[in-house]
Protein backbone atom coordinates (compact mmCIF):
# COMPACT_ATOMS: atom_id res chain seq x y z
CA UNK A 1 0.00 0.00 0.00
CA UNK A 2 3.09 2.49 1.28
CA UNK A 3 5.33 1.54 -1.29
CA UNK A 4 2.50 1.69 -4.32
CA UNK A 5 1.30 5.44 -3.08
CA UNK A 6 4.99 6.21 -3.24
CA UNK A 7 5.39 5.01 -7.11
CA UNK A 8 2.07 7.00 -7.61
CA UNK A 9 3.37 10.00 -6.37
CA UNK A 10 6.43 10.03 -8.68
CA UNK A 11 3.96 10.09 -11.42
CA UNK A 12 3.36 13.65 -10.46
CA UNK A 13 6.87 14.80 -11.12
CA UNK A 14 7.18 16.51 -14.34
CA UNK A 15 7.87 14.39 -17.51
CA UNK A 16 10.88 16.02 -17.97
CA UNK A 17 12.67 15.66 -14.63
CA UNK A 18 11.19 12.02 -14.95
CA UNK A 19 13.62 11.52 -17.63
CA UNK A 20 16.30 12.61 -16.61
CA UNK A 21 15.95 11.43 -12.85
CA UNK A 22 13.21 8.47 -13.38
CA UNK A 23 15.44 5.61 -13.19
CA UNK A 24 18.06 6.83 -10.29
CA UNK A 25 14.79 8.17 -8.58
CA UNK A 26 13.32 4.69 -8.71
CA UNK A 27 16.68 2.87 -7.92
CA UNK A 28 16.93 5.15 -4.79
CA UNK A 29 13.01 4.59 -3.66
CA UNK A 30 13.87 0.65 -3.85
CA UNK A 31 16.86 1.08 -1.69
CA UNK A 32 15.23 3.15 0.96
CA UNK A 33 12.76 1.99 3.04
CA UNK A 34 9.48 3.23 3.00
CA UNK A 35 8.29 5.41 5.56
CA UNK A 36 4.81 7.06 5.88
CA UNK A 37 6.81 10.44 6.19
CA UNK A 38 7.82 10.23 2.53
CA UNK A 39 3.89 10.85 1.65
CA UNK A 40 4.23 14.51 1.96
CA UNK A 41 8.04 15.01 1.27
CA UNK A 42 7.64 13.33 -2.03
CA UNK A 43 4.50 15.06 -2.49
CA UNK A 44 6.17 18.72 -1.61
CA UNK A 45 9.26 17.71 -4.06
CA UNK A 46 6.83 16.93 -7.04
CA UNK A 47 5.06 20.69 -6.53
CA UNK A 48 8.40 22.38 -6.15
CA UNK A 49 9.52 20.14 -9.65
CA UNK A 50 6.12 21.66 -11.18
CA UNK A 51 6.91 24.78 -10.28
CA UNK A 52 10.45 24.69 -11.51
CA UNK A 53 10.31 23.21 -14.60
CA UNK A 54 7.09 25.99 -15.50
CA UNK A 55 8.07 29.45 -16.96
CA UNK A 56 6.91 32.17 -14.62
CA UNK A 57 3.89 32.95 -16.77
CA UNK A 58 2.15 29.63 -16.45
CA UNK A 59 2.95 28.92 -12.56
CA UNK A 60 1.10 32.24 -11.93
CA UNK A 61 -2.30 31.32 -14.11
CA UNK A 62 -2.25 28.02 -12.16
CA UNK A 63 -2.28 30.15 -8.90
CA UNK A 64 -4.49 31.98 -10.62
CA UNK A 65 -6.93 29.29 -11.48
CA UNK A 66 -6.13 27.79 -8.39
CA UNK A 67 -7.25 31.29 -6.44
CA UNK A 68 -10.34 31.53 -8.68
CA UNK A 69 -11.38 27.87 -7.84
CA UNK A 70 -11.03 29.00 -4.04
CA UNK A 71 -12.68 32.26 -3.96
CA UNK A 72 -15.90 30.61 -5.73
CA UNK A 73 -15.67 27.62 -3.42
CA UNK A 74 -15.81 30.31 -0.27
CA UNK A 75 -18.65 32.62 -1.77
CA UNK A 76 -20.79 29.18 -2.76
CA UNK A 77 -20.40 27.69 0.60
CA UNK A 78 -21.68 31.32 2.15
CA UNK A 79 -25.65 31.11 3.25
CA UNK A 80 -27.54 31.91 -0.05
CA UNK A 81 -29.71 35.39 -0.33
CA UNK A 82 -33.16 35.56 -1.13
CA UNK A 83 -34.08 38.44 -3.50
CA UNK A 84 -37.81 39.32 -2.72
CA UNK A 85 -38.83 41.64 -5.37
CA UNK A 86 -41.89 44.00 -6.14
CA UNK A 87 -42.48 46.58 -8.92
CA UNK A 88 -44.40 49.64 -8.73
CA UNK A 89 -46.22 52.20 -11.09
CA UNK A 90 -46.32 55.34 -10.80
CA UNK A 91 -47.71 58.65 -12.88
CA UNK A 92 -44.54 60.30 -12.59
CA UNK A 93 -41.15 58.89 -12.18
CA UNK A 94 -39.58 62.10 -10.80
CA UNK A 95 -41.35 61.63 -7.84
CA UNK A 96 -39.44 58.60 -6.84
CA UNK A 97 -36.75 59.74 -5.32
CA UNK A 98 -38.37 62.00 -2.95
CA UNK A 99 -40.20 58.95 -1.76
CA UNK A 100 -37.37 57.06 -1.98
CA UNK A 101 -35.32 59.40 0.40
CA UNK A 102 -38.67 59.18 2.90
CA UNK A 103 -38.86 56.00 3.13
CA UNK A 104 -35.20 54.89 3.05
CA UNK A 105 -34.86 57.43 6.34
CA UNK A 106 -33.14 56.07 9.36
CA UNK A 107 -36.34 56.16 11.64
CA UNK A 108 -38.31 53.89 8.74
CA UNK A 109 -35.88 51.13 8.16
CA UNK A 110 -35.28 51.46 12.06
CA UNK A 111 -38.51 50.28 12.45
CA UNK A 112 -39.15 47.67 10.08
CA UNK A 113 -35.50 46.31 11.10
CA UNK A 114 -37.19 45.53 14.57
CA UNK A 115 -40.39 44.90 13.76
CA UNK A 116 -38.66 41.82 11.27
CA UNK A 117 -35.95 41.19 13.90
CA UNK A 118 -33.22 41.60 10.99
CA UNK A 119 -29.60 40.21 11.21
CA UNK A 120 -30.85 39.36 15.06
CA UNK A 121 -29.34 35.73 14.02
CA UNK A 122 -26.75 35.85 11.85
CA UNK A 123 -24.26 38.43 13.41
CA UNK A 124 -21.95 36.81 16.12
CA UNK A 125 -22.02 40.37 18.14
CA UNK A 126 -24.61 42.58 18.40
CA UNK A 127 -23.52 45.42 16.22
CA UNK A 128 -25.24 49.20 16.73
CA UNK A 129 -28.58 49.71 15.60
CA UNK A 130 -27.23 52.33 12.82
CA UNK A 131 -24.66 49.96 11.66
CA UNK A 132 -27.61 47.39 10.86
CA UNK A 133 -29.89 50.18 9.48
CA UNK A 134 -26.55 50.89 6.97
CA UNK A 135 -25.92 47.04 6.43
CA UNK A 136 -29.90 47.05 5.73
CA UNK A 137 -29.77 49.89 3.57
CA UNK A 138 -27.02 48.48 1.35
CA UNK A 139 -29.23 45.00 0.70
CA UNK A 140 -31.88 47.17 -0.65
CA UNK A 141 -32.01 48.23 -4.38
CA UNK A 142 -34.27 50.79 -5.85
CA UNK A 143 -33.96 49.69 -10.04
CA UNK A 144 -35.68 52.30 -11.83
CA UNK A 145 -36.08 51.07 -15.46
CA UNK A 146 -34.24 53.56 -17.66
CA UNK A 147 -36.98 52.50 -20.61
CA UNK A 148 -39.63 52.65 -18.42
CA UNK A 149 -39.46 55.50 -15.85
CA UNK A 150 -42.96 55.38 -14.80
CA UNK A 151 -41.81 51.67 -13.21
CA UNK A 152 -39.72 50.91 -10.60
CA UNK A 153 -38.85 47.93 -8.45
CA UNK A 154 -37.94 47.78 -4.88
CA UNK A 155 -35.78 44.53 -4.33
CA UNK A 156 -34.53 43.56 -0.84
CA UNK A 157 -31.81 40.30 -0.07
CA UNK A 158 -31.61 38.75 3.16
CA UNK A 159 -30.84 35.29 4.07
CA UNK A 160 -34.60 34.11 4.79
CA UNK A 161 -37.11 34.39 1.71
CA UNK A 162 -40.44 35.05 4.04
CA UNK A 163 -38.21 37.58 5.99
CA UNK A 164 -37.33 39.38 2.63
CA UNK A 165 -40.87 39.25 1.71
CA UNK A 166 -41.73 41.00 4.49
CA UNK A 167 -39.82 43.72 4.66
CA UNK A 168 -40.28 44.71 0.77
CA UNK A 169 -44.32 44.52 1.68
CA UNK A 170 -43.36 46.84 4.02
CA UNK A 171 -41.29 49.25 2.35
CA UNK A 172 -43.81 49.23 0.02
CA UNK A 173 -46.61 50.20 2.19
CA UNK A 174 -44.59 52.95 2.95
CA UNK A 175 -43.99 54.68 -0.30
CA UNK A 176 -47.84 54.34 -0.74
CA UNK A 177 -48.25 55.92 2.70
CA UNK A 178 -45.54 58.45 1.82
CA UNK A 179 -46.85 59.17 -1.63
CA UNK A 180 -50.10 59.37 -0.46
CA UNK A 181 -48.77 62.00 2.45
CA UNK A 182 -47.13 64.04 -0.21
CA UNK A 183 -49.63 64.24 -2.46
CA UNK A 184 -52.43 65.87 -0.04
CA UNK A 185 -49.98 67.95 1.60
CA UNK A 186 -49.15 69.40 -1.96
CA UNK A 187 -52.53 69.00 -3.36
CA UNK A 188 -51.57 67.31 -6.35
CA UNK A 189 -52.35 63.89 -8.13
CA UNK A 190 -51.02 60.44 -6.53
CA UNK A 191 -47.65 59.39 -8.23
CA UNK A 192 -48.30 55.79 -7.24
CA UNK A 193 -51.13 54.43 -9.38
CA UNK A 194 -50.85 50.59 -8.62
CA UNK A 195 -48.30 47.50 -7.23
CA UNK A 196 -47.46 45.62 -10.05
CA UNK A 197 -46.74 42.54 -8.49
CA UNK A 198 -46.47 41.65 -5.03
CA UNK A 199 -43.19 40.47 -4.08
CA UNK A 200 -42.20 36.65 -4.95
CA UNK A 201 -41.86 34.07 -2.51
CA UNK A 202 -39.91 32.05 -4.89
CA UNK A 203 -36.89 34.19 -5.57
CA UNK A 204 -34.02 32.53 -6.53
CA UNK A 205 -31.38 32.23 -3.54
CA UNK A 206 -28.59 34.55 -4.58
CA UNK A 207 -24.84 33.88 -3.83
CA UNK A 208 -23.32 37.20 -2.97
CA UNK A 209 -21.14 36.44 -6.50
CA UNK A 210 -18.08 39.16 -6.13
CA UNK A 211 -16.22 39.94 -9.25
CA UNK A 212 -13.77 41.64 -6.63
CA UNK A 213 -12.99 38.33 -4.88
CA UNK A 214 -12.62 36.39 -7.89
CA UNK A 215 -9.93 38.96 -9.32
CA UNK A 216 -8.43 39.11 -5.50
CA UNK A 217 -8.30 34.97 -5.57
CA UNK A 218 -6.75 35.21 -8.77
CA UNK A 219 -4.04 37.77 -7.81
CA UNK A 220 -3.15 35.85 -4.30
CA UNK A 221 -3.80 32.73 -6.18
CA UNK A 222 -0.77 33.76 -8.86
CA UNK A 223 1.36 35.70 -6.35
CA UNK A 224 1.24 32.61 -3.27
CA UNK A 225 2.40 30.17 -6.40
CA UNK A 226 5.36 32.52 -7.56
CA UNK A 227 6.36 32.67 -4.21
CA UNK A 228 6.69 28.91 -3.66
CA UNK A 229 8.25 28.72 -6.50
CA UNK A 230 11.44 30.12 -4.89
CA UNK A 231 14.17 28.22 -2.48
CA UNK A 232 12.89 28.33 0.63
CA UNK A 233 15.66 31.38 1.94
CA UNK A 234 14.68 33.61 -0.86
CA UNK A 235 11.11 32.46 0.50
CA UNK A 236 11.74 34.30 4.02
CA UNK A 237 13.43 36.98 2.09
CA UNK A 238 10.66 37.68 0.04
CA UNK A 239 8.33 37.39 3.68
CA UNK A 240 10.71 40.51 5.27
CA UNK A 241 10.61 42.45 1.89
CA UNK A 242 6.17 41.87 2.34
CA UNK A 243 6.26 42.61 6.16
CA UNK A 244 8.89 45.52 5.49
CA UNK A 245 6.10 46.98 2.80
CA UNK A 246 3.16 46.40 5.45
CA UNK A 247 4.68 48.24 8.15
CA UNK A 248 6.24 51.50 6.10
CA UNK A 249 3.02 52.08 4.93
CA UNK A 250 0.57 50.61 7.78
CA UNK A 251 2.48 52.06 10.67
CA UNK A 252 1.73 55.97 10.01
CA UNK A 253 -1.89 55.30 9.67
CA UNK A 254 -1.58 54.68 13.33
CA UNK A 255 -0.30 57.81 13.82
CA UNK A 256 -3.29 59.29 11.99
CA UNK A 257 -6.16 60.30 14.15
CA UNK A 258 -9.70 58.48 13.26
CA UNK A 259 -12.46 60.85 11.56
CA UNK A 260 -15.67 59.91 12.12
CA UNK A 261 -18.83 61.39 9.54
CA UNK A 262 -22.29 62.41 10.99
CA UNK A 263 -25.15 62.90 8.73
CA UNK A 264 -28.45 64.04 8.63
CA UNK A 265 -30.95 65.07 6.09
CA UNK A 266 -33.48 68.13 5.91
CA UNK A 267 -36.27 69.83 4.31
CA UNK A 268 -35.80 73.50 3.90
CA UNK A 269 -38.90 76.01 3.02
CA UNK A 270 -36.39 77.85 0.87
CA UNK A 271 -32.79 77.33 -0.45
CA UNK A 272 -30.01 77.35 2.67
CA UNK A 273 -26.12 77.74 2.83
CA UNK A 274 -23.93 77.59 5.67
CA UNK A 275 -21.12 79.35 6.82
CA UNK A 276 -17.44 77.84 5.25
CA UNK A 277 -15.76 78.18 8.93
CA UNK A 278 -18.58 76.02 10.31
CA UNK A 279 -16.86 73.00 8.68
CA UNK A 280 -20.09 71.39 7.63
CA UNK A 281 -20.83 70.00 4.30
CA UNK A 282 -24.04 70.83 2.53
CA UNK A 283 -25.46 68.99 -0.62
CA UNK A 284 -28.84 69.47 -2.17
CA UNK A 285 -30.47 66.16 -3.25
CA UNK A 286 -31.89 66.15 -7.11
CA UNK A 287 -35.36 66.25 -6.49
CA UNK A 288 -38.09 67.68 -9.33
CA UNK A 289 -38.67 71.41 -9.83
CA UNK A 290 -41.79 71.43 -7.37
CA UNK A 291 -40.77 69.32 -4.21
CA UNK A 292 -39.16 71.39 -1.90
CA UNK A 293 -35.31 71.85 -0.62
CA UNK A 294 -33.66 69.14 0.22
CA UNK A 295 -30.37 68.40 1.84
CA UNK A 296 -28.30 66.18 3.55
CA UNK A 297 -25.66 68.09 5.69
CA UNK A 298 -22.36 65.90 7.25
CA UNK A 299 -19.76 66.60 9.30
CA UNK A 300 -16.43 65.28 9.87
CA UNK A 301 -14.81 65.17 13.30
CA UNK A 302 -12.32 63.13 14.84
CA UNK A 303 -14.51 62.65 17.76
CA UNK A 304 -17.72 60.31 17.09
CA UNK A 305 -19.67 62.72 19.26
CA UNK A 306 -18.33 66.40 18.29
CA UNK A 307 -19.85 65.31 14.63
CA UNK A 308 -23.17 64.70 15.84
CA UNK A 309 -22.68 68.26 17.67
CA UNK A 310 -21.32 70.08 15.13
CA UNK A 311 -24.40 68.98 13.27
CA UNK A 312 -27.51 69.74 15.95
CA UNK A 313 -25.75 73.18 16.35
CA UNK A 314 -26.04 73.93 12.41
CA UNK A 315 -29.92 72.61 12.53
CA UNK A 316 -30.61 74.72 15.80
CA UNK A 317 -28.62 77.88 13.95
CA UNK A 318 -30.84 77.06 10.70
CA UNK A 319 -34.09 76.14 12.38
CA UNK A 320 -36.41 78.82 10.39
CA UNK A 321 -35.64 77.41 7.30
CA UNK A 322 -36.26 73.92 8.26
CA UNK A 323 -39.10 72.27 7.34
CA UNK A 324 -38.62 68.83 8.94
CA UNK A 325 -35.60 67.04 9.84
CA UNK A 326 -36.09 64.06 7.81
CA UNK A 327 -32.92 62.42 9.39
CA UNK A 328 -31.45 63.35 12.92
CA UNK A 329 -28.04 64.10 12.80
CA UNK A 330 -25.97 60.19 13.56
CA UNK A 331 -23.73 58.78 15.83
CA UNK A 332 -21.06 57.49 13.81
CA UNK A 333 -20.10 53.93 15.10
CA UNK A 334 -17.54 53.36 12.92
CA UNK A 335 -14.71 55.98 11.63
CA UNK A 336 -14.00 56.67 7.89
CA UNK A 337 -11.27 57.05 7.79
CA UNK A 338 -8.05 56.12 7.77
CA UNK A 339 -7.93 53.33 6.49
CA UNK A 340 -5.43 50.78 8.20
CA UNK A 341 -6.30 47.46 6.33
CA UNK A 342 -5.86 47.66 2.25
CA UNK A 343 -3.00 50.53 2.20
CA UNK A 344 -0.83 48.43 4.36
CA UNK A 345 -1.96 45.47 2.13
CA UNK A 346 -1.29 47.23 -0.94
CA UNK A 347 2.20 48.12 0.34
CA UNK A 348 2.74 45.11 1.41
CA UNK A 349 1.77 43.89 -2.30
CA UNK A 350 4.10 46.75 -4.14
CA UNK A 351 7.28 45.50 -1.96
CA UNK A 352 6.66 42.03 -2.92
CA UNK A 353 6.96 42.16 -6.35
CA UNK A 354 9.76 44.70 -6.07
CA UNK A 355 11.41 41.99 -3.76
CA UNK A 356 10.33 39.48 -6.59
CA UNK A 357 11.66 41.65 -9.09
CA UNK A 358 15.11 42.27 -7.30
CA UNK A 359 15.92 38.77 -6.23
CA UNK A 360 14.82 36.49 -8.78
CA UNK A 361 18.56 36.67 -10.67
CA UNK A 362 20.08 35.49 -7.33
CA UNK A 363 20.16 32.06 -5.38
CA UNK A 364 19.13 31.79 -2.24
CA UNK A 365 22.75 31.83 -0.42
CA UNK A 366 23.05 35.36 -1.53
CA UNK A 367 25.59 34.54 -4.00
CA UNK A 368 25.00 36.59 -7.60
CA UNK A 369 25.50 34.14 -10.33
CA UNK A 370 23.89 33.98 -13.76
CA UNK A 371 20.15 31.92 -14.11
CA UNK A 372 22.08 29.64 -16.79
CA UNK A 373 23.71 26.56 -14.75
CA UNK A 374 27.35 26.38 -15.08
CA UNK A 375 28.21 23.12 -15.73
CA UNK A 376 31.77 23.26 -13.99
CA UNK A 377 34.02 20.20 -13.73
CA UNK A 378 36.41 19.11 -11.84
CA UNK B 1 21.91 22.38 10.40
CA UNK B 2 19.70 20.87 7.94
CA UNK B 3 20.40 23.08 4.91
CA UNK B 4 19.43 20.24 2.50
CA UNK B 5 22.17 21.46 -0.82
CA UNK B 6 25.05 21.96 2.36
CA UNK B 7 24.51 18.24 3.60
CA UNK B 8 24.51 17.32 0.35
CA UNK B 9 27.91 19.30 -0.75
CA UNK B 10 29.06 17.91 2.40
CA UNK B 11 28.31 14.38 1.88
CA UNK B 12 29.78 14.47 -1.87
CA UNK B 13 33.21 16.10 -0.45
CA UNK B 14 34.53 12.85 0.11
CA UNK B 15 34.17 11.19 -2.99
CA UNK B 16 31.10 10.07 -5.31
CA UNK B 17 27.58 8.74 -4.24
CA UNK B 18 24.85 7.79 -5.15
CA UNK B 19 21.30 8.74 -3.74
CA UNK B 20 20.65 5.96 -0.78
CA UNK B 21 24.60 6.56 0.23
CA UNK B 22 24.30 9.92 0.28
CA UNK B 23 21.11 9.38 2.86
CA UNK B 24 22.61 7.52 5.17
CA UNK B 25 26.44 8.90 4.94
CA UNK B 26 24.06 12.37 6.01
CA UNK B 27 21.97 10.11 8.15
CA UNK B 28 25.13 9.27 10.09
CA UNK B 29 27.31 12.71 10.42
CA UNK B 30 24.83 15.75 10.79
CA UNK B 31 22.31 13.02 12.65
CA UNK B 32 19.41 14.12 9.51
CA UNK B 33 17.07 11.72 7.38
CA UNK B 34 16.52 13.53 4.00
CA UNK B 35 13.43 12.14 2.69
CA UNK B 36 13.84 11.00 -1.29
CA UNK B 37 12.00 14.28 -2.25
CA UNK B 38 14.08 16.23 -0.69
CA UNK B 39 17.11 14.82 -1.77
CA UNK B 40 16.68 15.14 -5.38
CA UNK B 41 14.95 18.45 -4.79
CA UNK B 42 18.76 19.18 -3.58
CA UNK B 43 20.15 17.54 -6.36
CA UNK B 44 18.55 19.06 -9.18
CA UNK B 45 19.06 22.31 -8.03
CA UNK B 46 22.77 21.92 -7.14
CA UNK B 47 23.21 20.70 -10.61
CA UNK B 48 20.84 23.11 -12.40
CA UNK B 49 23.75 25.51 -10.47
CA UNK B 50 26.55 23.48 -11.68
CA UNK B 51 27.65 22.45 -7.92
CA UNK B 52 27.55 18.45 -8.85
CA UNK B 53 27.46 16.71 -11.73
CA UNK B 54 26.47 13.18 -12.25
CA UNK B 55 29.06 10.01 -13.27
CA UNK B 56 28.57 8.25 -16.16
CA UNK B 57 27.40 4.56 -15.34
CA UNK B 58 25.42 1.99 -16.79
CA UNK B 59 23.89 1.00 -12.94
CA UNK B 60 20.27 2.80 -12.35
CA UNK B 61 21.99 3.70 -8.92
CA UNK B 62 23.83 6.89 -10.89
CA UNK B 63 26.51 8.41 -8.11
CA UNK B 64 27.29 12.27 -8.59
CA UNK B 65 30.55 14.14 -7.57
CA UNK B 66 31.35 17.68 -6.49
CA UNK B 67 32.53 20.43 -9.36
CA UNK B 68 34.83 23.09 -9.19
CA UNK B 69 32.50 25.81 -8.25
CA UNK B 70 30.58 23.40 -6.01
CA UNK B 71 33.94 22.80 -3.59
CA UNK B 72 34.35 26.78 -3.78
CA UNK B 73 30.11 27.41 -2.80
CA UNK B 74 31.11 24.28 0.34
CA UNK B 75 34.32 26.34 1.30
CA UNK B 76 32.78 29.53 1.56
CA UNK B 77 29.66 28.39 3.41
CA UNK B 78 31.39 26.05 5.77
CA UNK B 79 33.90 29.07 6.74
CA UNK B 80 31.32 31.03 7.40
CA UNK B 81 29.55 28.49 9.17
CA UNK B 82 32.99 27.95 11.26
CA UNK B 83 33.25 31.58 12.02
CA UNK B 84 29.90 31.53 13.65
CA UNK B 85 30.68 28.32 15.80
CA UNK B 86 34.06 30.31 16.35
CA UNK B 87 32.48 33.39 17.86
CA UNK B 88 29.66 31.62 19.48
CA UNK B 89 31.94 29.20 21.74
CA UNK B 90 34.72 32.20 22.79
CA UNK B 91 31.52 34.50 23.80
CA UNK B 92 29.89 31.20 25.70
CA UNK B 93 33.31 30.94 27.61
CA UNK B 94 33.42 34.34 28.45
CA UNK B 95 30.06 34.71 29.60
Amino acid sequence: MLEHLRRLIVHLYPRTWRDRYGEEFSALLDDAPARWRDLPDLTRGALAMQLQARSWKHVAALGGLIGLIAAATLMLTQPPQFASVAKIRTSDGKAIPFLSMHVLSRPVLAEILVRNRLYMDHVPIREPLEDLVERMRINIHIDQDPKNPSEFGVVFRYPDAQTAQSVVRMLIAEYIFENKRESMAANMPGSILEEVSAPDLSTHPLRSISTWTLLWGIALGALAALIIRQPIRRTFRLAAFALAGLIVVGAPLYLVKDRFLSTATIVARRAITVPRQSNVQIQELPMPAASPHVYRVTAIRTNRLEAQRALQGLLVALDPAIKEIVESPSVPALPISPNRIIPPLWGAAAALLYGILRTRRYIYSGTAIPNTPNANSN
Amino acid sequence: MNDPSLLVLSSLADGDKHGYAMMEDIESFANVRLGPGTLYGAITRLEQLGFVAPVNTTDRRRPYRLTLSGRRSLESQLEALHQIVKTGLRRLKHA
